[in-house]
């Protein structure tokens, strides 16, 4: 920043000394207004000097230093806050893409039969299948939910209360639907299957209301029907089942094709979901308290 | 990489120093220093930015699209050409009326308890 030739002295220090203190923020932060700054605190000190001479010069910098350094910290704390979200959106969406192919492994696993070199229907990879089941369909519900928590740091400040509800809703079933597997592994008992099958409903369900949000409010960069394309077909089938079971008074028995239409609809959209979310990472910057 | 905007109801309550940004850019466009005059002029002085808070305050209030960098430079005989202008947004104009609103009703609240008249 240029001085006038007839400038003070002390203006003159001030102002370099000033360009010396900006080294204390972020470089990208000093790149985009390190110059501003300068000129800003160059006309601060025209006007301190104007007004009251050095002791009003003293008392600028006396306020300059704590909020430089004050602002500094905050620079770099969001720079760090920002860096760690953007990275953890990345890798929810990753989350959500395995998370969905693990479930529709999972529960493809739990189609087949129980090995039996005697039983025709029984293939010897079933022996693996077998054992992979319970993991996968813990992992993929887990990993489930870790996508739906990306999806609230990533879009939670746009989607509104409702919308965060929502992603709260398929976070924490998803996790209360994973204990509710392993509980049915070690028990098989009714109270742990229906723990595991409506909180995996509730999941569903928590992703599809979200996708109402994101059509009402257009808050994606692009595809806002996914969510609601991902969410419905789990929830649709258990309330089609119900109204079914009320009707006829027995749970129905799908045939085999409706579940794999399910599944594969689901993943297709969580895939999507997935993309969208790692290749969309940068969080919403808001404006934070200062002042 | 896109970044979406926030709803204006999002944005509120807002701090101090955002709220008297906005209000200084409500009557046009201005640089950072007559940001920084006008918001010492208003609080009376209760208010008083250093350079970093100021510009921190802008990066943020620009990525959450409150304000938006103006194109227009002034005659570079009257003012420094590498100065920047800010001006205020759509969504920073619904976003300064919102809390303008709220900060009425909180006053109108206090004035009904007669937090004014001193006799609360």
């Amino acid at each position: 920043m240029e001085t006038s030739p007839n400038a003070p002295r002390s203006l003159i220090l001030s102002i370099r000394l000033y360009q010396a203190l900006l080294a204390i923020y972020p470089s990208s932060f000093r790149r985009e207004y390190g110059w501003q700054m300068l000129q800003v605190f160059g006309d601060c000190c025209r006007r301190a000097l104007r007004q009251a001479g050095l002791p009003g010069l003293l008392r600028l910098w006396s306020r300059t230093l704590l909020d430089a350094v004050q602002s500094a910290l905050e620079e770099h704390a969001q720079r760090g806050v920002d860096m760690s979200k953007e990275k953890f959106i990345k890798l929810s969406g990753w989350a959500l893409m395995l998370g969905g192919l693990a479930v529709v492994l999972g529960w493809v696993a739990s189609t087949r039969p129980e090995y039996d070199r005697h039983n025709a229907l029984s293939l010897p990879i079933d022996r693996y299948i077998n054992v992979a089941e319970l993991p996968l369909l813990v992992m993929g519900m887990l990993l489930l939910s870790v996508g739906f928590t990306g999806l609230l740091v990533r879009y939670g400040k746009t989607a509104g209360a409702f919308g965060r509800l929502s992603l709260g809703l398929a976070m924490v079933s998803g996790v209360v639907s994973a204990v509710g597997m392993v509980g049915l592994a070690i028990y098989d008992s009714n109270p742990w299957w229906s723990m595991f099958f409506f909180s995996l409903t509730f999941q569903f369900l928590g992703a599809t209301l979200f996708g109402v949000v994101c059509l009402r409010r257009q808050m994606l960069p692009r595809w806002n029907g996914l969510p609601l394309f991902a969410g419905i077909w789990v929830p649709l089938f258990v309330v089609i089942s119900l109204i079914v079971e009320q009707n006829s008074g027995t749970w129905v028995e799908w045939p085999e094709w409706v579940f794999y239409s399910i599944w594969f609809l689901s993943l297709a959209g969580l895939t999507g979901l997935g993309y969208l979310l790692q290749s969309d990472s940068q969080p919403a910057v808001m404006p934070a308290a200062a002042g | 990489m896109a970044v979406t905007s926030p709803l204006p109801e999002d944005l509120l309550p807002m701090t101090p120093a955002m709220f008297n940004i906005l209000l200084a850019l409500a009557d046009g466009e201005k640089h950072g220093y007559a940001m920084m005059l006008e918001v010492e002029a208003n609080t009376g002085g209760s208010i008083k930015m250093g350079p970093g808070t100021l510009y921190g305050s802008i990066k943020r209030m620009l990525a959450s699209g409150l304000i938006e960098e103006s194109d227009e430079r002034p005659d570079p005989a009257l003012d420094d050409e590498r100065r920047r202008y800010y001006r205020l947004s759509g969504l920073g104009q619904r976003a300064l009326h919102l809390e303008a609103e709220r900060l009425e009703h909180q006053v109108s609240v206090a004035r009904f308890k007669h937090v004014l008249d001193g006799s609360a």
